[in-house]
Order: structure tokens, then sequence, then C-alpha cells
């Protein structure tokens, strides 16, 4: 984890991502592949800074696979992603 | 609240989470932050300088305007500032499109953020050290007198003496230029070069009485290969050196009698012959030459040639002490004190009165190099942003006929004993009262002192090793 955030930060960030998943749900419903390129990508940039490196991961895989507009496996993605914020969010200390 | 002294950092990023973290994160280190979700805006604050920006960190991949188009359209305004792009495109090619469009560094996202701020912590420190560099070269291209770099001066004396050099740099008269030690011969003497057509050659400058008459006449002349015991290859001599440019030969009085012969054949048949060898050689180098001595009674007590001082003394230019200059001690002073407070570092903004008034009464018996050593000292040792009176040389130089310390009688500039004192103290007190009456002038002491230049400035150091810590 990066010592330079803070668990508050950590906090604001995975509560955020809440509206991604949603955003992602709505531009895979609508094929706007561009949206989900452009969610994917800020994804794969900010997940490790804030200390959640399975987040940029599934923001890089998620950018990959709207490039490629591969429907079924941007739906796994977008579920593994909802998963994997709720898991950090547990994960976060109690005091937050 | 921004801090006075704090560097100033503009991030831009349209990811909200990572512009919130990054610019909590250099907050709490002391940065003044402002922060920017469109480049366009935070381009027009920096322009109009509505903002202050040492550094920026910047997205690359942004709405509106792209983090390379910020780049180029900051280029075209300033090119110095440090722009460390941040990507999660982590392409070679995207690298240096970015590096060419004149980023400073580009780091990858995820973002590792304590190498972030050593990224940042240099491009400061880049940015501190360019802005400190163009101080410097400003500051020394200044132009003050008939568009000549760094010469100071308005009185009367001062401009007749360049004036003259102006008038005769595109000749080809031969030059002498008559000063005391330390009065700025060798600025008339730069002066006739960089007035004349022959500024774009080399200004060679060789103090005559700084080297010993065996090393000296192979210096001018150069040597061959195996001319001498040591001379294990050949080498060019000034004169060679100084072609199509200029020769200064300062203090020519000092020059032995067999070396003024050689001078004199070089002048009247302007050819030379490296020692060890037969082949003569054209020089093209315009001879200048100066001393603080009156060669015509030189000349009548035998130590000076009398063709060789007709043949010099075509142009005679007098170079007056700075005593005679009284109204260029304060512009000469400001100028060192400037060149000095940007040469250490100080923040010194200028004189006290008392100051003023000090330095427009000493004496200066060391001229302009005396006063420039002066200042040099007062800006390394003042104690607050102004040089005031006792940063400068005490009153007791004004008297002539004062005894300014032990042991020392001024008015007939003799050494003599008043008290006992230790072997290392004596030392030390002559080498001192030999530096002063040489106006500082390090080459003449060491000379006269039959020592080597590194052995004067390793006593010279005890000294003011001595003097600092009787201040403290």
């Amino acid at each position: 984890m990066s010592i330079a955030v803070l668990p508050e930060q950590q906090l604001k960030y995975l509560s955020r991502r809440g509206s991604d998943i949603t955003d992602l749900k709505m531009s895979l419903e609508t094929q706007d592949y561009s949206k989900l390129i452009m969610i994917g990508h800020r994804l794969k940039g900010s997940g490790q800074t804030f200390g959640f490196p399975l987040i940029s991961s599934l923001g890089r895989s998620i950018e990959e696979a709207a490039r490629l507009e591969n429907v079924a496996a941007l739906k796994g993605l977008i579920l593994d992603l909802e998963t994997a914020v709720e898991k950090y969010l547990a994960e976060l200390p109690q005091s937050v | 609240m921004k801090s006075k002294n704090a560097s100033s950092l503009v991030i831009i990023d349209d990811d909200v989470d990572l512009l919130e973290l990054l610019s909590s994160f250099f907050r709490q280190r002391g940065y003044n932050v402002s922060s920017y979700e469109d480049a366009r805006m935070a381009l027009d604050d920096i322009e109009s300088k509505k903002i202050s920006a040492d550094v920026v960190i910047s997205d690359l991949k942004l709405p509106v305007m792209s983090g390379l188009d910020f780049i180029k359209r900051i280029r075209e305004f300033n090119s110095v500032l440090p722009i460390i792009l941040m990507t999660a495109e982590g392409t070679l090619e995207i690298a240096v499109e970015a590096i060419e469009a004149g980023a400073y560094d580009f780091v990858l996202k995820p973002l590792h953020v304590p190498q972030l701020l050593i990224s940042v912590q240099r491009a400061i420190f880049l940015n501190q050290v360019q802005a400190e560099n163009s101080n410097l070269k400003n500051f020394f291209s200044e132009q003050d007198f008939l568009g000549l770099k760094g010469v100071i001066g308005k009185s009367a004396g001062f401009k007749k003496a360049i004036e003259l050099a102006k008038r005769v740099s595109s000749s080809q008269a031969n030059v002498i230029i008559f000063g005391e030690s330390g009065s700025g011969k060798e600025v008339v003497a730069k002066a006739v070069h960089e007035l004349g057509d022959r500024k774009n050659g080399p200004f060679v400058a060789i103090n005559c009485s700084a080297i010993p008459e065996n090393l000296l006449e192979s210096e001018l002349f150069g040597y061959a290969k195996g001319a001498f015991t040591g001379a294990v290859g050949s080498k060019i001599g000034l004169f060679e050196e100084a072609n199509k440019g200029t020769l200064f030969l300062d203090e020519i009085g000092d020059l032995a009698l067999p070396l003024q012969a050689k001078l004199l054949r070089v002048l009247q048949e302007r050819k030379i012959k490296r020692i060890g060898e037969n082949t003569t050689r054209d020089i093209t180098a315009r001879v200048i030459c100066a001393t603080h001595k009156d060669l015509k009674k030189e000349v009548e007590k035998g130590n000076f040639r009398e063709d060789l001082y007709f043949r010099l003394n075509v142009i005679p230019i007098y170079m007056p002490p700075l005593r005679e200059r009284k109204e260029d001690i304060i512009p000469l002073s400001e100028y060192f004190l400037k060149k000095f407070a940007l040469l250490n570092h100080a923040d010194i903004k200028g004189f006290t009165k008392a100051a003023l008034k000090r330095l427009e009464t000493l004496p200066w018996r060391g001229n302009v190099r005396e006063l420039e050593n002066a200042i040099e000292r007062a800006v390394v040792l003042a104690n607050s942003e102004y040089v005031d009176v006792d940063d400068l040389p005490g009153e007791t130089q004004k008297d002539d006929s004062q005894k300014n310390e032990e042991g020392f009688d001024k008015s007939s500039a003799i050494f003599s004993i008043h008290s006992v004192m230790s072997l290392d103290e004596m030392n030390k007190k002559y080498i001192e009262f030999i530096f002063k009456r040489n106006g500082y002038a390090k080459e003449q002491t060491a000379k006269e002192l039959g020592i080597d230049r590194k052995t004067l400035y390793r006593k010279l150091k005890e000294l003011e090793t001595v003097e600092q810590l009787t201040i403290q």
C-alpha cells in the first residue's frame, strides 16, 4: 500500500467507485464503449495508487475488453470490480 | 493559506480522486498547490500570472486539451517551467513524444507518490539552478560603458582612458597602459580588444612579474620537443595562441633585459621562433603592454631598454588610481556587491549610509582590486541585509602617517618592529604588510616574498582564519 494514502482517503475512493460501477453497467447496456474505455483507463491509473492493486488490474482488463467490444468479458469484469470494492471496504479499519 | 517561501505546484488531472490525493499530499509537505481538472484553465491562469508555478504535474490524457498540447502551449511563453507528465499509457513512443514536446519527466500510473515527490523536488532544484544561472548570465553580460561588459565608471579620467582605448582599438599601433597596481589596466586592455576588429579572436593575458624568467620565455615563444630537459612534446607559445587576437603583457616593466631584447625583435619583425626550432613563424597577435612602473625612470636606471620603450610607447593610456576617480567608488562598490551577493547566495540589498560614506573616504591604495576584495569580504561576513561600516576596512587606513598595526610604519612603507613578538606572529604580520602594500596582488606579493603562490595562498588563509576568530 502506498504510504502516501490515509485510510479516510481510501474510504472516499472506494465510496466513489459505486458511481463508476453504475456508469459501467449503463455504458455496457448502451454499448458506449468509449465511456467504458475511459472509466477502465481511469481505474487502471488510480487503483494501485490508493492501495488497491486489484482495482488497477481490473481497470486494465475493462479497458482492453472495451476496445475489443467483448460484452461477455465486460459483464464478468464489472461484477469482479463490484466484489473487489466490497472486499476492500470490508477490510478497511473500523475506526474510519 | 499560502506559505511565503514554499514552492508552487500546479496539478492537472480529470481524475478527481487523484487530484485530491496529490493536492493533499503536497500541501502537507509545505507546497502551495493549485489544482485543475481542465488544462486550459490552468494554462490561462499560468499565462496571466494569476497563479505562480514552479512545477506542473499534468495527466497526459485530458478532456478538451491533452497534456501534450498543454506542454506545447506553455512552451510558447515559458521555455523552462518543469512539467511532469503522468499517464497510464506506458509506451516508449509516448514517453519520447512527451520529452520531445518539452516535458521534464514522465511518470507512469498507477503512481508511486513518494517517487513523484522526488521528481518534483528535482524539478524544483533544476528550476532554481536555471534561474540562478540566468541571473548570473544577465549580471555578467550587463553592458555598462560603451557596450563593454562590467566596465564601470563615470569619472573623467576613467572615461578618457576607455574612450582612447576605443579610438585605438582597430589600429595596429602598439599600446602601453600605465597605472598603479589594481587600477584596472587589464580592463583597458580588454576594452581595446573588445571594441576593435579583433574582438572575435582570443585575448591572452600574462603577468610578466609572476613567472620566473626561464619559464617566461618558453611560455611566450613555445618550444620544440626535446628543446630542453623536460620538453617531452612541443608546445605553442602565447604569441601564437593569441594569433588574430590580442596578447596582453602585464607588468612589462619587470621583464628581464634579455627577454626585453627578444620582445623588441618580435615587435619589429612580427615573427617568432619556438625554443629549439629554426623555423620562423609569423605572428598576427596585437601586443598590448602595461606597467605600474615609470618606464622612463627605469630606462634612466638601466633597467629597461630605451629602444623597447620607444617601440612600446606609441599610444600610452593612463589609468588613474581609484583616489582620482572618487565618483566611481560607489558605482563600483554596488557592482561588486551585486556580483558577490549572487556568487555567494547572500541576501544583501545594499550599503548603509555610513558604509557609503566610509567607502568614499578610504584611500584605496590597492585601487579597484582592494575595493573588490573589501566588498567581497563584506558580503561574506555581513550579519544583515545591508553592509555596514563594521563590515568594511577601518578608518585607520585613512591616515597615512599613522601606524595601523603594531610593527608597521605605513608612511614610509617600512616594516619595523616596535615590540617583541613570536616568530610566527612576525611572519604573519610581514606577509600581511607586503600583501597590502602590493594592493592585494597575490602574484606580486609571492614574488617579493620569494615563495610560490600555493604557499602564499596557504599563509593568507591562515591569516583569514585568525581574523575570523578575532571577529567572533
